[in-house]
């Protein structure tokens, strides 16, 4: 253990946070003008439709968080690099804060518009069931021992997580469904049907997120190194004493 | 030695030791028992139609009880150096899985008969011929309970945690199969049969394959040293 902590904690952590933090914030901002000002408001929905500029892209980036985590369990899992462990260590934690937003995000939208909080339908159930996984993820990597058994551990969970994802979109859409059909991205077209200030307003809005993504990711990158790279420094005192 | 006839060997050792005991099969159908009186309290299910909750009771008595031998199981392999010891066998790793997932299959299987019966009894569902039907689903998704059980429960009884991990892996993981496994046992309770529920099995089938084969590629991976 002591060994491969040193390894990767000898890498110097990235400073690429440094140039993210200014971007992103430029980014954000300008994705909430343009949500707030710059797009209509919709007829029939009126104000609240807004929320959507966020709820869609933080449902993109968790999705992306998701698919990282399963990338780096595969990876750690065939490598067995520890850096590949810090990644879904990084990964599941953002993506987790960003599915938490989009099930926030959803019930604000959803009480005035379909009359209620809350709905069993399909794309509501799988998104709470997947963030359900990945909490109990976060709770293995707690819970889950020592360095290379907890990374192992969390590996297998990352990757059976992932590949249950379209098996629970199967089984709660053929069970129910209720949410909005995909307005976008429609078959043979994309962006038709849609005011064409909304759809840069949601494209803005999805660069702006995939930016605090980033930034968010390479700090917690760089926490996790830091606090690995402690924890072998302070195994190597107790171990000369 | 062949390798089925290894796994065989595993197999038999695990269900001697269980026979002696009877740990995990009498815990498990006593508690299924317990889940079936609870419910009854909860939805007198005599004054409602048995076929809208009856699918539910069941499945939630087949799960909670599940989770109880799956632990006690991995768990009996953690005292005494158990699993060390299986590990120096001349057996790959990934033998031990399907050695470790046949054994929770026959006990399953078993205590589920019992609760199966019990079920039955109780609440008298309009099952008409569909016993087969019922038995089918009943084996597919006890397999893709196991296929899970296996892996999760290695590795729960190696945390801080212990057997408590158990469930939270589980049970989140396993949502397509208890929605799979519960429209189809409604279907069958209500004598309809399975005749406009075959996506259900479709989809309890393709779950058990995806699951046996990961938990089978990454059994070696969770009993590393």
């Amino acid at each position: 253990m002591t060994a491969r902590a040193t390894e990767s904690a000898s890498q110097p952590p990235a400073d690429a946070w440094r140039v993210l933090v200014p971007v992103a914030a430029v980014a954000m901002l300008a994705a909430l003008w343009a949500s707030l000002f710059y797009a209509p408001t919709e007829r029939v929905m009126g104000d609240v439709q807004r929320i959507f500029y966020f709820h869609v892209p933080a449902a993109l980036t968790m999705y992306v968080a998701y698919g990282l985590v399963f990338l780096a369990s595969l990876m750690y899992l065939w490598k067995r690099q520890e850096r590949w462990d810090e990644l879904a260590t990084a990964a599941a934690e953002v993506g987790t804060v960003f599915a938490t937003i989009v099930l926030i995000t959803g019930p604000i939208w959803g009480k005035p518009v379909w009359g209620t909080w809350w709905v069993w339908d399909g794309r509501l159930t799988s998104t709470l069931v997947l963030w359900l996984i990945f909490v109990a993820y976060l709770m293995l990597r707690s819970y889950g021992g020592d360095g290379q058994q907890v990374a192992r551990y969390c590996a297998v969970l990352g990757i059976i997580g992932f590949v249950d994802l379209p098996i629970i979109h199967y089984s709660v859409t053929w069970w129910r469904t209720l949410h909005p059909g995909a307005v976008i991205m429609t078959e043979g077209s994309i962006g038709q049907g849609v005011e064409s200030s909304m759809l840069i307003t949601i494209v803005l809005g999805v660069v702006a997120t995939f930016l605090l993504f980033a930034l968010m990711l390479t700090l917690r990158l760089r926490l996790e190194r830091l606090q690995r790279r402690a924890i072998a420094a302070h195994e190597r005192v107790r171990e000369q004493r | 030695m062949s390798g089925l006839r290894r796994i065989a060997c595993i197999v038999g050792k695990d269900l001697r030791s269980e026979l002696r005991t009877k740990e995990a099969l009498t815990s498990t159908v006593f508690f299924a028992l317990l889940v079936l009186l609870v419910f009854n309290f909860a939805f007198d299910p005599g004054t409602r139609d048995v076929t809208v909750v009856g699918a539910g009771i069941l499945w939630i008595a087949f799960l909670f009880s599940s989770i109880l031998a799956m632990n006690r199981l991995m768990l009996n392999e953690r005292e005494d150096g158990g699993i060390e010891g299986l590990m120096l066998c001349p057996v790959p790793r990934t033998s031990l899985y399907l050695a470790k997932c046949a054994t929770l299959l026959l006990v399953l299987l078993a205590s589920e008969t019992v609760t199966l019966a019990l079920f039955v009894l109780f609440f008298d569902p309009p099952l008409g011929g569909g016993l087969v039907e019922l038995a089918l689903v009943v084996l597919l998704g006890t397999i893709g309970l196991v296929s899970l059980g296996t892996t999760f429960a290695a590795m729960a009884v190696r945390t801080r945690t212990r057997e408590a991990m158990l469930p939270l892996l589980l049970i989140p993981i396993a949502v397509p199969l208890l929605i799979a496994v519960v429209e189809a046992t409604s279907a069958v309770l209500s004598g309809e049969g399975l005749g406009q529920e075959q996506k259900w099995l479709q989809l309890l089938l393709a779950f058990d394959v995806l699951f046996l084969g990961i938990g089978y590629l990454t059994f070696p991976a969770i009993l590393e040293e």
